[in-house]
């Protein structure tokens, strides 16, 4: 049978309430508070006995502590005196046991109590959940920008869903537990007033339910980067997660053991915020420096990958492969699904010598998985290219006007006017919840058409 | 409408200012404050220490020695002004009651 167990804490620092009951129930169970830190509480066990904790606020303690300070020293005499064991403490935090019969509580005047709480609150989880607020909010409006600008590239990406839903997780948390504490701390101080404490709530099925969320989303965003198949953003990311982890293995090595070297809590504070920057702006340097090695080394070169239509299949001409680039991208989401496929010919066959003038392709595939978006992503790509006022004022058209969509076995199809009766080769085709943009060079056949429907329409595969 | 630090004493504090009419360090109060009452009011040593350190930083209480870690106070000419404020406030509500309710009347 173990001796000492370890769990995590989900109870806010200023639950005193729920903290002094969990303890209680830990100490009859057996379990006696050993140690608390950012990794969770540890005990050991003991004979099971009933004991009457008290979680109390020291405002001037610090996490950066090389050890008790005379004056938690001094409270803890104070609290010894009438019978009331130190078993633990983190950071303004202190848990003291009592195992007298109905001892003197340690704070018996509640206005006093809630002065220390509010002191403790501001240095800890007031500045934790306005940082996590302000982070969501920050993230939440950069995503917002690129959701406005470009909808359907952002809800076809399942990693922008899933760091957006995080962002807003985020904000939900900062919302609710700050204003969960000052609601609280405003019926605090109206039964301070009438001399009677108030207690705290509960938000650890909050806070277990958020971070369910978060590591949800986070799973998500690994799931859609590891089947990207982009190379690059998958280098990427994981030289990130395990940069990530070195980073705060470094920034709490550090402070632990600052503290064990007894190196005063300004120093330790001071030491531990410079490699934190430091080490976060190396990070970047570094990253970026990969990046642009992967670049240089052609790692992120795309395949070329089999195309699920091609200009041979349309031409019925056979071309050499080398005279030609392909390329491919392919993002999805529960909610939209795209597919993009370039061909066009290799730069380095536009030499005097032997140049062809080989006919091009670029076609996009929108497969829309969620029936409310439909009409959205529609609109969105038949007014991608409105004009400006001013081109409106030269004349330019740029829209999609209705054309027939028979040849091409779609529900609808639009062609593309930049001029005024002059069309060019480029369609937007309607094929029940899928939408395809295919741009050609050249004007293509009726027989050509209908290649295109029978490849890249409903019954297409991709 | 929350009260002022100090414009109207708790009877903890109170307590604790009568205490430290003498030279007192704080473990003593935990003891002396049951005793005077015969029981009625108890400090929590929680409470004493934040309240050492209020009365300590608005003048009321001086820190008059210092052994290891134990401290000794005693009261200010500000502390006794506010005591004395709050004992006549006291008697004030006390008279007040038996000019109500008479002496003879419970």
């Amino acid at each position: 049978m173990k001796d000492t167990k370890r769990e995590y804490s989900f109870y806010e620092i200023y639950d005193r309430t729920h903290i002094e009951r969990h303890l209680e129930d830990m100490a009859a169970r057996g379990w006696l508070l050993e140690k608390m830190g950012n990794y969770g509480w540890a005990y050991r066990r003991i004979e099971p006995k009933k004991l009457h904790f008290s979680a109390c606020y020291y405002p001037k303690a610090s996490v950066f502590d090389p050890e008790l300070s005379d004056g938690q020293l001094e409270f803890a005499d104070f609290c010894a005196h009438t019978g009331w064991t130190l078993a633990a403490t983190n950071g303004q935090l202190q848990a003291f046991y009592n195992g007298r019969e109905d001892p003197v509580p340690i704070a018996t005047d509640p206005a006093v109590e809630l002065e220390a709480i509010h002191k403790s609150a501001k240095k800890s989880v007031l500045i934790a959940y306005g940082a996590l607020l302000l982070m969501g909010l920050l993230n939440a409006s950069s995503m917002l920008l690129t959701l406005l600008g470009d909808p359907i590239g952002f809800l076809a990406r399942g990693s922008s869903l899933c760091a957006f839903c995080s962002a807003l997780i985020l904000i939900l948390m900062g919302a609710v537990e700050l204003c969960g504490y000052f609601l609280w701390r405003k019926r605090a101080k109206r039964a301070a007033e009438q001399g009677m404490f108030c207690p705290t709530p509960d938000c650890s099925l909050f806070a277990k339910a958020c971070l369910a969320l978060i590591l949800l989303c986070f799973a998500g965003v690994m799931l859609s980067v590891i089947f990207s198949g982009r190379r690059m953003v998958q280098l990427v990311t994981g030289l990130l997660l395990i940069y990530l982890a070195l980073l705060y293995a470094a920034v709490n090595g550090t402070r632990e053991l600052l503290k064990r070297k007894k190196v005063s809590a300004s120093v330790n504070r001071a030491a531990t915020l410079g490699v934190d920057v430091v080490l976060g702006l190396l990070m970047m340097a570094l990253l970026l420096l990969f990046a642009f090695r992967v670049v240089d080394l052609g790692i992120d070169e795309p395949d070329f990958a089999e195309l699920p239509l091609t200009t041979e299949e349309l031409t019925g001409e056979d071309y050499p492969e080398e005279w030609y680039f392909r390329s491919t991208s392919d993002q999805s989401s529960p909610l939209l699904a795209q597919y993009t496929a370039h061909q066009y010919a290799s730069t380095h066959r536009i030499d005097a010598k032997e140049y062809h003038d080989l006919p091009g392709l670029d076609y996009t595939i929108t497969d829309v998985r969620a029936a409310f978006l439909f009409d959205l992503c529609k609109n969105r790509l038949l007014h991608a290219d409105d004009p400006e006022p001013i081109e409106q004022e030269y004349g330019y058209l740029n829209e999609y006007c209705p054309d027939d969509p028979a040849p091409w076995g779609a529900e609808e199809a639009w062609r593309f006017y930049w001029w005024k009766d002059e069309p060019l080769n480029r369609w937007l085709l309607v094929y029940g919840d899928r939408l395809v943009e295919i741009d050609l060079d050249w004007e293509p056949t009726t027989e050509q058409m209908a290649t295109v429907g029978e490849k890249l329409g409903r019954s297409g595969s991709r | 409408m929350p009260r002022a630090r100090f414009q109207t004493l708790t009877e903890q504090m109170f307590y604790i200012l009568l205490c430290l009419k003498t030279e007192r360090c704080g473990m003593d109060i935990l003891d002396m404050i049951p005793a005077m009452t015969n029981g009625r009011v108890n400090i929590g040593s929680g409470t004493l220490y934040d309240l050492l350190e209020q009365f300590a930083d608005a003048g009321m209480i001086r820190e008059t020695k210092r052994e290891g870690r134990r401290r000794s106070y005693i009261l200010t000419d500000a502390g006794r002004a506010l005591l004395e404020r709050d004992y006549q406030r006291i008697r004030a509500q006390a008279a007040d009651y038996e000019r109500v309710l008479g002496e003879g009347e419970a």
